[in-house]
């Protein structure tokens, strides 16, 4: 590809504007704005990690030790709303908006002042929402779900409707802008069947955003209309339902567990090739299969929901389309083995992760498919096995998954390479204490120790101890990532090459490192050998 | 996709394209509108 030779030559003639506000504040660049997104998901995981880290200390022992009741529901539900809305979806954003644009050629996202918008409104939402934790009558304190009626009592919830208001529409604007960036913006020969399957599953993800994301503003709305302008919509009284509240939250929140989970499933999809040094085993049967998952997402949501009473038919309609779910999951599993399979396999810490999430995100998925049998969820439901359940899902998932692809892409945004060592100390540490974290959950569930209590039955106490115990070390083994990202960015030696990476394949290693701040002013030219998964036909 | 000129800075696209953009923007934007209006539809349920 003859592209990377010239590309520098002729970017230098622009750079990054000089002034902080101006480059940061007023940035439209895809690169600036997508670090904006990974600086401020790092910065919130501290802040929804500092809950978690006051609940497990509250859960240390057995009896009530370091807070009130309120204030640890007030934990539990903003840990969630600030893992979910403030850590796990802007660093995906943030990573869309770094690569897609590098990945299919394009010079910049297609509505860049829209996509300063898009992160700007975040900020704002979240000194909102954590601002309640300093108002007379505190913070949410109903849970992320905030059912109605326990939800309606929050004197908060006003500004927890407001703040999550403004998370949607910016989670709206983002989605519209990487939809109409891959479907406009591509270079010649970016055919859709050529693109990386990272680029895929941010375009399925966007379309899932779009579809959800209202609905769930609509949710709130009705909360908001029902505390303050005396609405009924969940009020038996007045002719309401709140089991309604219930359909409607998880028409959203469960396509919303997928939201979080496709771009992992491209991370991996790009890290594994790289590091087998072979092309993606299926890259057709890969995107189908996201596809698939997406499409299932929006047909499962009431297995949330089993406990409450839905009526028989519906129960096992809503088990077998869940347990369908596994097929296409199986698909990317197997397919990310098949990749491994007899490739010379190198295990920088990106693969380690890789690997990490591919074996712990299956144990996830096998106990979510245990809590979709309708008999054996009601055991399950409400129980800290849940809690274990979603956390596998979401840390050695999602979390793993950011954290590889911050390894992995690192060099090409700074210019310089991680430390190896260090890297490798903070994967190790973190995949054994998140395992001493969560992995005794399941035994407490199953034990039946209920979710979302600050108190708890002495015959809880050994497990619960040795999760906390995991919990501080895994927090703490998080200071390590920091400190390797800081050292990278400002003070690694090493420099990394362009294409960072000795098997990586894909536009984004044809452009120096660091990327320029300009980018394929010039569509490149698609050269099939160069192209990640390799020809799509073979 | 025809070989086109993209301006950096704004990243706007010329010609088709950029009609492309708007288009899919304008369908994206009254998907989303539509949905959110939808879920008052619930009110229906009411008894």
């Amino acid at each position: 590809m003859s592209y990377a030779a010239t590309h520098d030559q002729h970017d230098d003639h622009h750079g990054a504007p000089k002034g902080f506000f101006q480059r940061w504040c007023m940035s439209t660049n895809h690169k600036d704005i997508g670090t904006l997104y990974l600086i401020f998901s790092l910065t919130m995981l501290f802040i929804g990690g500092s809950f978690a880290m006051l609940i497990r200390a509250e859960l240390f022992k057995p009896g009530m030790q370091l807070m009130q009741p309120y204030f640890f529901n007030e934990m539990t539900a903003m840990h969630a709303l600030v893992m979910i809305f403030g850590a796990i979806m802007p660093a995906f954003v943030g990573l869309g908006n770094w690569m897609i644009p590098l990945m299919v050629g394009a010079p910049d996202m297609a509505l860049p002042r829209m996509n300063n918008l898009s992160f700007w409104i975040l900020p704002f939402a979240f000194v909102l929402l954590l601002s309640t934790l300093f108002l007379p009558g505190g913070g949410p304190a109903g849970g992320w779900t905030m059912y109605p009626p326990l939800s309606l009592q929050s004197g908060s919830l006003a500004y927890a409707v407001f703040a999550i208001h403004l998370m949607g529409i910016s989670s709206i604007m983002g989605a519209i802008n990487i939809i109409a960036t891959i479907l406009n913006m591509r270079a010649p020969g970016m055919d859709l069947m050529k693109m990386p399957v990272f680029v895929w599953s941010w375009l399925i993800t966007a379309f899932l955003l779009i579809a959800v994301m209202p609905a769930l503003a609509g949710a709130v709305t009705m909360l908001l209309t029902d505390k303050y302008f005396g609405t009924n919509f969940f009020n038996p009284g007045g002719g309401g339902d709140p089991v309604l509240y219930q359909h409607i939250f998880w028409f959203f929140g469960h396509p919303e567990v997928y939201i979080m989970i496709l771009p992992a499933f491209g991370i991996i999809s790009e890290i594994v090739p790289t590091f087998a040094r072979k092309p993606i085993f299926g890259y057709k049967a890969m995107v189908f299969a996201i596809a698939c998952i997406a499409f299932l997402s929006f047909i499962v949501w009431a297995h949330h929901m089993f406990a409450v009473g839905l009526p028989l038919g519906a129960e096992v309609f809503f088990m077998y389309a869940t347990m369908l779910i596994s097929v296409p999951t199986g698909v990317k599993v197997f397919n990310w083995v098949a990749t491994m399979w007899g490739g010379s396999m190198t295990f920088e810490t990106p693969m380690l992760f890789a690997i990490a999430f591919i074996i712990l995100f299956t144990i996830g998925g096998f106990s979510g498919l245990m809590m979709a049998l309708v008999p054996a969820d009601f055991q399950y439901h409400d129980t800290y096995f849940i809690v274990a359940h979603f956390h596998y899902v979401l840390v050695t998932g999602a979390l793993f998954a950011i954290i590889g692809a911050a390894y992995y892409w690192m060099p090409k945004w700074t210019g310089n390479m991680y430390n190896e060592f260090w890297g490798k100390v903070h994967f190790w540490n973190s995949v054994i204490w998140v395992n001493v974290l969560f992995f005794p959950q399941h035994f407490l569930g199953l034990a039946g120790m209920p979710r979302r209590i600050p108190d708890y039955n002495v015959a809880f106490a050994n497990f619960n101890m040795i999760s906390s115990i995991g919990g501080f070390l895994f927090g703490a083994t998080q200071l390590i990532f920091v400190g390797v990202l800081i050292h990278c960015a400002f003070f690694s030696k090493k420099k990394a090459t362009d294409r960072v990476w000795e098997g990586a394949k894909g536009l984004e290693w044809t452009i120096p490192s660091p990327a320029p701040h300009h980018t394929f002013e010039v569509p490149p030219v698609i050269n099939d050998d160069e192209l990640a998964h390799g020809h799509v036909n073979d | 996709m025809a070989q086109q000129t993209i301006h950096a800075a704004t990243a706007q696209p010329d010609g088709k394209s950029r009609r492309g953009v708007r288009r899919t923007v304008t369908i994206l934007a009254v998907v989303a509108l539509a949905v959110y209006l939808s879920t008052f539809l619930q009110i229906l349920l009411m008894k």
